[in-house]
């Protein structure tokens, strides 16, 4: 009976039926697709098509029949499941702290958990390679303290330091969605059940834990997602055929053995596996959002909880932990990238020799080091115009989903979100068949990478504008048109600028995730494009690890930078 | 002139919106009903935020049918104001100037003179958020008026306010209203509100327009039971109980009692109270006559009691000056203070 508050977005509002979203929504749907799709096509074309030009299933046979397949595909799957498992049990005594108490440090936790959202998976094996390596600062540290002839922790290149990688990467994930959602469960059910006579331990077992399944299969299944598709982590660290995943195995057959269309055929593989995680990863959402009401964190209820003696102990320890485990290795970077031997015996001292190479001031032959100004400047140009176009495409695409309800909105909101179910190996893979078909000039080769870049920020863009861009109210477009502004001007006048902090924290995230991009650009380019992660990689390659951090640092500061921005922005103090 | 709406229909899932509609030039009228009846609806119908596909619109001689609704020039104050967050209050006041034209010097001038208006001199630089609830509704009308619009519509504007302050500004917009002489319509769910403020009220139940008429005359002859629930308490009794209480002191009997089931609807003020049951009833009209009445509550209003009475498991309304202090009581109601609905 009741018509619905702010009707105007259900059938028959002028905003449904105004040609203007349209005409900016329709054209950014299908430029997104066509960037997107395009590559795939090229993909499955490879797959499925001879030499004869006609359609074939001979490769995927081949490919089915390999043992060789199946083995990689396993080994993917348990180093995902194993990472996940320890990323979780990282996650959970931290989630427990965040949730449960109010400390000294609260804030340095949280702040820590958010650093590897914005660190690029380059500067991940950079830092483990310095930090954790046979000679790294860890091992030096240990080895000064103890007494030790030998390097206690030789993890470097081995499963352990893939999965150590892995943890390190994903538990704050764990850690951010999991303690989110262990404070906002409501505490009056905790007081029923002990009102009933339930001990702690008891009501931990049967209120808490139950509840708190959804979140942690939700973050579980994210992670996972992550862990199959990594890729960088298993290139460097992994070390070797051993310990190869499909997007590894990818990569190798495109750019070392060039096997196109073995390459084509095993992505196939991947983007099964990942559609299917993409859509348990959907339903573990609507578990947590289906669970219950939640209910805003008391703060109070929190300060007043006493900690005992074991509750400090654990704080201090989980302190301790998780700085090292997180800073130590960003730390390394920026220590090795000032520091180099001045004696024989080891002895290091403050220089600026590495910067200097790196930006030609002092040349050093046969280096690639010379290139990382030009190396800086391309990441720059690629990174913003990525983020930009990207940001664009989000928007408009993000003013027409508002105004759309129903069926066909949620089909196009997927959509725009599918390229998050292919790897960004794979989107590489696409791009490069696109360009050897192409054979595009040196500028057309590096709007392929800009291209590349749109369509792997784009869905983490667009999650960030649309939500943002729904949390207007329709009363604000209303009165606009009711003042005598038409709908373009409303969306400039009004819509926009009431987005301008998600503008500026999408932008920010998407310069940060296209400046760091290593996959798709290292599967895609060839030689002569060199951004600042490929050159990371390559020093790292060619153990020039002191290289390697200066230029790491300058990645670090950028990301800092860009994180700095969205924070602002986020706290509405850039105005 | 003025605004004419006419043979306006929508269909919604729920109900069937029917609009036609003529409101006199510098006329407040308001549309009165309860949530979801299609009154927001039909204001949206009238600034064009939603289509109007059957019927017509008229607003002072022209067709704006087929206008778009930012050149409609009709001014709209929403419930929750839609005061424009990332703007000062001049800015928002003089949003719809720049549409306009103005230069720099006019729209500050105008913003002056919509402030003086509202009784806000002064807040040009203020910002929406440091505002209160009363602050903002002023805001609010200042900018749809700054536009000078030839139409204001005003949907549920006093809502969010509390009691005291809704009574404040109901009187304020009724005063800016007389200076400005703007056409206006005005929805609320308040009947009280609608009694004090319009120069004609239209009822709405569902989508249809029930009534249109003035104060007076919906709240003491109202179309429908509907309407006359609505505006007000009353008491709702079957055909069938009237035998039970006639008096019959005039010749002649009302044609009325001939029909057959039919429901009766009065008014509590209407209601003759007789405490002291040793003396007869002092009523020589045709009347209803409760006897024995049993009073369940009293309900004191400031002024006056409201008492809840039960007659054969029927309730009754009727007013008192002073608290009654017997547990019974006799009630009666004439015959012509009675409306009849089918």
């Amino acid at each position: 009976m009741k018509l619905r508050k702010g009707g105007i977005a259900d059938s028959g509002s002028i905003l449904q039926s105004s040609s203007f979203y349209k005409i900016v929504g329709t054209p950014s749907v299908l430029l997104l697709a066509l960037l997107f799709m395009v590559p795939l096509l090229f993909i499955l074309t490879k797959a499925f098509v001879g030499e004869d030009k006609t359609f074939t299933l001979s490769r995927v046979f081949l490919l089915a029949k390999d043992p060789y397949t199946w083995r990689i595909l396993r080994f993917t799957l348990f180093q995902a499941f194993i990472s996940t498992v320890v990323s979780i049990l990282i996650a959970l005594p931290g989630a427990y702290l965040l949730a449960n108490y109010t400390f000294l440090g609260k804030k340095l936790i949280k702040a820590i958990s958010v650093i590897p959202f914005v660190l690029p998976s380059i500067l991940v094996v950079l830092g483990f390679v310095i930090f954790y390596g046979n000679s790294g600062l860890l091992n030096q540290l240990l080895m000064a303290l103890f007494k030790l002839e030998e390097p206690p922790l030789k993890i470097l290149y081995t499963f352990k330091a893939v999965i150590a990688a892995h943890a390190f990467y994903n538990f704050p994930i764990a850690l951010a969605l999991i303690s989110t959602f262990w404070e906002q469960l409501p505490s009056r059910y905790n007081d029923a059940a002990m009102t009933l006579g339930a001990k702690k331990l008891t009501i931990f077992r049967t209120i808490t834990l139950p509840r708190l399944i959804p979140p942690i299969l939700s973050a579980s299944t994210l992670i996972f997602l992550f862990c199959f598709s990594s890729f960088a982590i298993l290139l460097v660290l992994g070390g070797g055929p051993r310990f190869t995943t499909l997007e590894v195995e990818i990569y190798r057959r495109a750019r070392m053995l060039l096997d196109l269309e073995g390459a084509a055929s095993l992505s196939l593989l991947s983007i099964v596996v990942n559609i299917i995680l993409v859509g348990v990863y959907i339903w573990t959402q609507r578990l947590v959002a289906h669970q219950e009401e939640i209910e805003l964190i008391d703060q109070k209820r929190l300060i007043r909880r006493e900690k005992s003696v074991l509750i400090k102990i654990l704080i201090f320890i989980y302190l301790a932990f998780s700085s090292l485990f997180v800073l130590g290795p960003l730390g390394g970077i920026v220590y090795r990238s000032f520091t180099a031997p001045v004696s024989r015996g080891g002895k290091v001292g403050f220089t600026l020799r590495w910067y200097k190479e790196l930006f030609g001031s002092s040349q050093v032959s046969s280096s690639i080091m010379g290139v990382a100004a030009s190396a800086l400047l391309l990441s720059f140009v690629i990174a913003f115009l990525a983020s930009f176009v990207g940001l664009v495409f989000s928007t408009l695409l993000s003013s027409r989903l508002r105004n759309q309800k129903g069926r066909y909105s949620l089909s196009l909101e997927l959509f725009a979100m599918l390229p998050m179910a292919v790897s960004s190996v794979i989107i590489g893979l696409g791009y490069l068949l696109i360009s050897n078909w192409l054979n595009p000039s040196h500028l057309g080769s590096r709007a392929l990478v800009v291209l590349a870049h749109v369509v792997i920020i784009s869905p983490f863009v667009l999650r960030t504008v649309l939500p943002e861009y729904r949390k207007i109210s329709f009363s604000y477009t209303q009165a606009s048109l009711t003042l005598g502004a038409n709908v373009r001007q409303t969306f400039w006048f009004v819509e926009l600028p009431l987005l301008r902090s998600a503008l500026i924290t999408a932008f920010a995230f998407g310069f940060a995730l296209s400046i760091g991009e290593l996959n798709a650009t290292l599967t895609l380019a060839d030689s002569s494009l060199v951004t600042l992660p490929i050159i990371i990689y390559r020093l790292i390659g060619s153990y020039n690890f002191a290289g390697a951090c200066a230029l790491g640092t300058i990645l670090i500061l950028i990301c800092a930078v860009v994180f700095f921005v969205s924070e602002l922005a986020k706290r509405g103090e850039i105005k | 002139m003025g605004l004419i709406c006419s043979n306006i229909e929508v269909n919604y899932p729920e109900f069937t919106l029917k609009l036609d509609l003529k409101v006199e030039k510098g006329e407040l009228v308001s549309i009165v009903g309860p949530s979801g009846c299609g009154k927001s609806t039909s204001l949206q119908l009238i600034t064009g935020l939603i289509p109007c596909t059957k019927g017509s619109i008229t607003l002072n001689g022209q067709l704006i049918n087929d206008k778009p609704v930012w050149e409609r020039n009709i001014g709209m104050v929403f419930q929750d104001y839609a005061l424009f967050p990332h703007l000062n209050v001049e800015k928002n006041i003089a949003y719809s100037l720049r549409f306009k034209k103005l230069s720099k010097k006019e729209r500050k001038e105008k913003v002056k003179q919509m402030l003086a208006l509202v009784g806000l001199q002064g807040y040009e630089k203020r910002k929406i958020g440091l505002l209160s609830g009363g602050e903002r509704q002023r805001v609010a009308l200042a900018r749809a008026l700054a536009s000078e619009p030839q139409l204001l519509l005003l949907d549920e504007p006093l809502s969010a306010l509390d009691a005291k302050m809704r009574k404040h500004l109901r009187q304020e917009i009724k005063k800016i209203h007389s200076a400005t002489g703007i056409t206006t319509l005005y929805v609320t769910h308040d009947q009280e509100e609608a009694l004090t403020i319009s120069d004609r009220i239209v009822v709405m139940e569902e989508g249809k327009m029930v009534q249109f008429d003035t104060a007076e005359e919906i709240y003491t002859n109202p179309a429908t039971l509907f309407a006359a629930q609505f505006m007000g308490e009353g008491t709702l009794l079957p055909s069938s109980m009237i035998e039970k209480a006639l008096v019959i002191n005039e010749n002649k009997r009302p044609d009325f009692l001939a029909k057959e089931s039919y429901d009766i609807f009065f008014r509590p003020e209407d209601v003759v109270l007789q405490t002291n049951f040793s003396l007869p009833m002092a009523e020589y009209k045709n009347h209803l006559l409760f006897e024995d009445v049993k009073i369940v509550a009293q309900e004191y209003q400031g002024g006056r009691y409201l008492l809840r009475c039960e007659w054969n498991s029927y309730p009754l309304l009727a007013y008192s000056s002073s608290k009654i202090e017997t547990d019974n009581i006799n009630l009666s109601i004439r015959l012509e203070d009675i409306k009849i609905y089918r």
